[in-house]
């Protein structure tokens, strides 16, 4: 198989699964860059010209739409949510485009959006983003419906909590509130999270576009019945 | 079932919007209809539910305007002294190949569907909260099943439901509920002078066989704000015909 060259957008998001992703790439033999959450298309352009990129991963980002609901509820003044929300998801959308014009130059590859699960944040203080959970979900729909005779294949990736957010303790917490659910809160590792990954990024016949898939061990619900 | 209730319906002149504020018209309710920038389909609209005796009031706003998204809700507490329903419909698309998109076309769809939106929501809570009312979005089917050539409206609508979860989940403890419809091929004015070859293909994909009516739209709009919904909670509701493609 040949080596690849990865790009993972918001690497430095909570959990560290995207610097799980980067060792269990080199491990692998590929090449791994990270670009932060601070840094837009403009940065994604010089850094895609250096290392052209066949696989371009956007990692769960650390932004808290419900503290920033709370915040804005609180009546003090509703300021926060909707600056947030313009300045993520025009983010990636413009990133995403950006992606989509390197594999095109590229011949072709795959993009994985990844998100939090939020329906977890009942029981777990998780970052949660529903509204740009959705907005990329919906976003990576569309977009595959234009690239899929592009060579290009792009998929979201929904994801539970990983072992390493939290102490045992507070899963075990979490078991005990939903008893039937317990299966919800035993955690996979980053390292399980990466290795399935990086699995789907070594296809090169991958069998998906356009598909949402979750990831964890328990029933997944909240979402969109598609 | 709705009578005394004050409701802001945004976008409510024309299309679906203008089918959601005249079915509340009927139910007796006090609508407020805001527009951007067709004042004649204001008029015409207005002087229709004048007709159905409907106590109306019509505001022009930018939703994409924070002073005047701000103004919007003022002038409703205003006019009325309460905001019982605020129906989130108006909307815009810039349809064309995401490749190709210019970054202003994204902005300005995701400024005035979702961003507005959000703002719109942020200033309405604490009197919904007051007058344990309810939230209802107008989302898209191109949120479920994605759109081509339509990514940042989908991506817009998509955030819109991400919205109706967070808010339901936020405000359901307070006593207002907060879901979505989603409709799919609806017959609206935009849709109307295509011809038919354009959507053929749509139609046979809807197991009904044919696209909806706005009343449609608005039939299921009313059941999911007033008391016959009132255990249905953070829902969006696909308005498709059945459409599975």
């Amino acid at each position: 198989m040949r080596t690849l060259s990865c790009v993972i957008i918001d690497g430095d998001g909570p959990g560290k699964t995207a610097c799980h992703l980067v060792t269990e790439l080199e491990r692998r033999g590929h090449g791994a860059a990270m670009l932060g959450s601070d840094l837009d298309r403009a940065d994604f352009i010089n850094l895609a010209h250096r290392v052209s990129p066949q696989r371009i991963v956007f990692a769960p980002s650390a932004r808290n739409e419900c503290d920033a609901l709370d915040f804005d509820l609180a009546g003090l003044a509703p300021k926060r949510l909707a600056p947030m929300v313009a300045d993520g998801i025009g983010r990636f959308l413009r990133l995403i485009q950006a992606a989509i014009h390197t594999l095109i130059r590229n011949g072709g590859g795959q993009i994985w959006v990844v998100d939090w699960d939020d329906t977890f944040e009942y029981h777990l203080p998780m970052p949660c983003s529903p509204m740009q959970a959705e907005a990329r979900a919906a976003a990576v729909r569309s977009v595959a419906k234009e690239c899929a005779g592009l060579g290009i294949k792009i998929n979201s990736l929904s994801i539970q909590p990983v072992a390493e957010m939290f102490p045992p303790e507070q899963f075990r917490d979490a078991r005990n509130d939903l008893k039937t659910y317990a299966w919800r809160y035993k955690p996979l590792s980053c390292g399980v999270l990466a290795a399935q990954l990086s699995d789907f990024l070594e296809r090169s016949d991958l069998p998906m576009a356009g598909a949402f898939i979750s990831l964890g061990m328990g029933v997944c619900q909240g979402h969109l019945v598609q | 079932m709705l009578k005394g209730k004050v409701c802001l319906v945004t976008g409510g002149t024309k299309g679906i919007g203008r089918a959601i504020s005249q079915e509340l018209v009927k139910q007796g309710a006090q609508v407020v209809v805001s527009y951007r920038n067709d004042r004649g389909a204001a008029e015409r609209a207005l002087k229709k539910f004048f007709n159905l005796g409907g106590e109306v009031i019509s505001i022009r706003s930018n939703l994409a305007d924070p002073v005047e998204t701000e103004a919007l809700i003022g002038c409703v507490i205003e006019h009325f002294g309460r905001l019982d329903v605020l129906i989130n419909n108006a909307g815009v698309t810039v349809d064309g190949a995401f490749a190709s998109m210019a970054a202003d076309d994204m902005e300005r769809v995701i400024n005035t569907n979702l961003v507005g939106t959000t703002r719109l929501c942020m200033l309405a809570a604490p009197h919904l909260v007051a007058a344990q009312g309810s939230i209802l979005m107008v989302s898209s089917l191109a949120s479920v099943s994605g759109k081509e050539g339509q990514v940042p409206y989908a991506a817009s609508k998509g955030g819109l439901n991400g919205l109706t979860r967070l808010l339901a989940r936020r405000l359901g403890g307070c006593g207002v509920r907060v879901n979505a419809v989603a409709p799919g091929f609806i017959r609206t004015d935009m849709v109307k002078s295509l011809p038919e070859s354009n959507y053929e293909h749509i139609l046979r994909a809807t197991s009904l066989g044919r696209m909806g009516e706005p009343e449609e739209v608005a039939g299921a709009a009313v059941f999911l704000i007033g008391p016959a919904a009132s255990y249905i909670n953070g829902m969006i509701l696909r308005i498709d015909g059945g459409f599975h493609r």
